[in-house]
């Protein structure tokens, strides 16, 4: 059963890099968000197994749409993606209920080994 | 392709390797004292590790990397070479054939070494502390601050984390929260503030940090939640010892309890550094050059690369390329800027317009907090400005007029800002008079910028656009705000300076909104070199439908006007000279180099003498005066240090 992913992030290149991370057939994108608002409605409408979501989004910042997500889900398992800096709102994503979090500019093996993990929680 | 070559490579040097430590694992196993199985062992051990990891295969390199440890340990002559160890050995051989078999058959690498590197930490772990005589691995210096629960069992934890892990801060409170729900953290080393800061224990394999946790969990469910711990490349659990005071180096450990307001208080306890820095404004600008520069190059590495085949070399540079990017990425995001750095001193200017004009409005912002690179908020203040004084003067009725309107006598002028995609819109809008296209016809048949003809077939909308032409507004007019004379031409033309484009809508006495769509940041576009002349200049692709060679059988004329066809539509065809005043080349020679563009709805195919290549740009602003001119959307410099003027083709005709 390939592990369904939400792709949330505003620029189209940062959603186009992490979707080549998961061209392997262990994984599918079922769905990808430009902002905090269609993160949580994309959600909703797909309950993926694991959500990459952007810190940094307009409409809704990432941590809020974590903390809105988890309260659709308590279960759900989203990973923060964050730019190196940024280490305090990772921090908070985290306590608002993010599962993990990978940091840019990532290594393909390693988002799949956090995203992997992540849906064995 | 280079990368499928180094992979068989890979895989027939790695499985000799596991061949050699096979027969010497062999061997060790008869004869324990064989030093030169060790020393092969170790060897072969190590030149795996190396071989993944260029390879970018971690989880091979992380379990050849414990076992070069073990390997170590026995070549030093630290640990004797039982069967227990080589038990261990032999399984991760066997792991590393099936890993290895993966990458042969271009199967995704699903075999995760960490159980077993576990117990090989484990067991490194638990040897150095039974062996006498050996100092004991790591001091514990543990202080008491949470008692442990009655009748739960009581371990310390150990994780230790690569030395690169990327904050590194923030993987340790990862794992602190994970492992805090699984029972009662008694204590900590470093305590969970520094852990947050990115301080670990020191460890020759990176970052460590110790836990000790009181649970009811059993030890193979504490074992499993820390393998399912991204990043945790080392992991040893024991059992708790209990308070040991030990002298030697204080490491702070507190928890929670009485001992911590105690500590907390002693004016030498180190405090993190602060988490933000200030950094000179020309640090970003020369950032940003850097950048285009390292663009640049690397575009350049690629076109050679692309003439020759050294191995490893186009690997290498897409590698290069997607940091590059990333780079990119983060300076923008430092360079970013709310809107409010430019909007905050709006209000007051907006307030004295009205009350200077005798008006009634009111002025609000929305979407102050939107952010945009600081070299293009530099350049917004004077359109915004600028567009705020049409709608004072021009737009917002006197109070009287806007009642027998049967308006509110309380104008309304909104500034909006909102993101789309990767740019940032900006609207300006206001409840007024709107626009009259009939008398900004009058205006310009009146100073003489269009001819009667024109005025007869130009729709309304195209009657909007005439405020546009330079010098429409009249000279005399002077911004009060800002002492300079304007005209919505520079308005539009700072915009286009930018990379942006300006759009009007309006409806008579119901209003008018200006919206400038601005890109959020300096871009790095995609450029198509093309020479007239001997100039070369730039235009951005995404501006160019395509490219093509014009043969004589694809024009057709009519009166003055030359056309190409494709696929039955007549597009009009013009030299792009012209536009520039350049000079037309003599003997045009088929087939003609063009450009289809598209501009307001109408398609043009464009002359050109000769297309050069693409490039990836850096396009910088003109900055005054040269930002005036209409059809220049800024400039950039090729890979050979030349300039080169980038075109706007809205701007051109």
């Amino acid at each position: 059963m390939a592990i369904r992913i939400l792709i949330a992030d505003d620029a189209l290149f940062m959603r186009n890099m992490i979707k080549e991370v998961f061209t392997s057939n262990e994984f599918e994108v079922v769905g990808e968000a430009t902002n905090g608002t269609e993160a949580v409605e994309k959600y909703r409408e797909l309950t993926p197994d694991v959500t990459t979501m952007d810190i940094v989004m307009p409409q809704k910042s990432g941590i809020e749409a974590v903390r809105d997500i988890i309260k659709i889900n308590k279960d759900a398992r989203i990973v923060m993606c964050s730019a190196l800096g940024q280490e305090s709102l990772v921090m908070e994503a985290i306590e608002a209920g993010a599962a993990d979090f990978i940091v840019k500019p990532f290594k393909p093996e390693k988002v799949v080994e956090i995203v992997k993990k992540v849906v064995q929680l | 392709m280079d990368m499928a070559k180094y992979k068989e490579l890979f895989v027939s040097e790695t499985r000799e390797h596991l061949q050699s430590l096979d027969e010497n694992l062999s061997l060790l196993q008869k004869d324990s004292s064989h030093a030169e199985a060790i020393a092969a062992c170790f060897r072969n051990a190590h030149s795996i590790k190396g071989m993944a990891a260029s390879m970018g295969y971690e989880a091979i390199r992380n379990l050849a990397h414990s076992m070069e440890d073990l390997l170590d340990d026995f070549r030093q002559g630290q640990r004797e070479v039982i069967p227990e160890a080589l038990d261990i050995l032999f399984e991760g051989l066997d792991l590393l054939e099936k890993m290895v078999q993966e990458v042969a058959l271009d199967k995704t690498l699903s075999i995760d070494p960490q159980p077993i590197r576990q117990r090989i930490e484990s067991f490194r772990g638990q040897s150095t502390m039974d062996t006498a005589g050996t100092t004991p691995a790591k001091p514990l210096t543990p202080s008491q601050n949470e008692k442990p629960e009655p009748g739960h069992a009581n371990f310390t934890l150990r994780m230790v984390l690569a030395p690169e892990t990327p904050a590194p801060g923030v993987r340790g409170f990862l794992i602190f929260k994970r492992i805090r729900e699984m029972g009662k953290i008694m204590s900590s080393r470093p305590g969970l503030e520094e852990i947050k800061t990115g301080k670990f224990l020191d460890d020759k394999n990176g970052l460590a940090m110790e836990i000790d946790l009181s649970t009811d969990a059993a030890q193979t469910e504490i074992v499993n939640a820390i393998n399912s711990l991204a990043e945790v490349q080392g992991f040893e659990i024991r059992e708790y010892r209990g308070a040991q005071s030990r002298p030697g180096p204080a490491e702070p450990e507190i928890m929670e309890g009485p001992a911590a307001s105690v500590m907390a208080s002693d004016p030498f306890a180190a405090s993190p550094l602060p988490q933000t820095v200030r950094v000179k404004t020309r640090a970003l600008d020369s950032f940003i050059n850097t950048l285009g520069e390292m663009i640049l190059i690397k575009s350049e590495l690629k076109e050679t690369a692309k003439r020759q085949t050294t191995p490893g070399l186009s690997q290498g540079l897409d590698k290069l390329d997607r940091i590059v990017k990333d780079f990119h990425d983060q300076v923008m995001e430092i360079r970013l800027m709310p809107l409010e750095a430019v909007t905050g001193r709006l209000p007051k200017a907006v307030r004295e317009l009205i009350r200077d004009e005798g008006k009634k409005a009111q002025f609000e912002i929305i979407g102050k907090d939107i952010e945009l690179d600081r070299a293009i908020l530099e350049q917004l203040t004077d359109p915004l400005l600028h567009l705020l004084r049409n709608s004072v003067n021009h737009g917002i009725e006197p109070p009287g007029e806007r009642e027998r309107a049967g308006k509110n006598p309380v104008g309304a002028i909104l500034l909006e800002a909102y993101r789309q995609r990767d740019m940032v819109l900006i609207e300006l809008r206001d409840d007024g008079r709107g626009m009259d296209p009939f008398q900004l016809k009058e205006i310009a048949l009146a100073r003489g910028f269009i001819q009667p003809e024109d005025a007869e077939r130009m729709t309304d909308e195209d009657a909007l656009q005439l405020v546009f032409l330079p010098g429409f507004t009249s000279a005399q007019q002077v911004d009060m705000v800002s002492g300079r004379g304007v005209g919505m031409d520079a308005v539009r033309s700072t915009v286009e300076g930018l990379g942006g484009f300006v759009t009007l809508a309006s409806e008579l006495s119901r209003g008018t909104t200006v919206t400038l769509h601005l890109p959020r940041t300096i871009a790095i576009v995609n450029v198509l070199l093309i020479r007239l002349a001997k100039e070369i200049f730039a235009i951005p692709i995404n501006k160019v439908q395509k490219t093509v060679e014009v043969l004589p059988q694809h024009l057709r004329q009519s009166q003055k006007q030359k056309y190409y066809i494709e696929r039955q539509e007549l597009i009009p065809l013009l030299e792009l000279h012209r536009f520039l005043d350049m000079p037309l080349p003599e003997n045009k020679q088929f087939p003609l180099s063009a450009l289809l563009i598209e501009v307001q709805k109408r398609k043009l195919a464009l002359v050109v003498d000769e297309f050069i290549g693409q490039e990836e740009a850096f396009i910088r602003p003109l900055g005054k005066p040269l930002e005036r001119i209409s059809g220049l959307a800024g400039v950039t410099m090729l890979g050979d240090g030349r300039i080169v003027f980038v075109l706007d083709t809205l701007g051109l005709v």
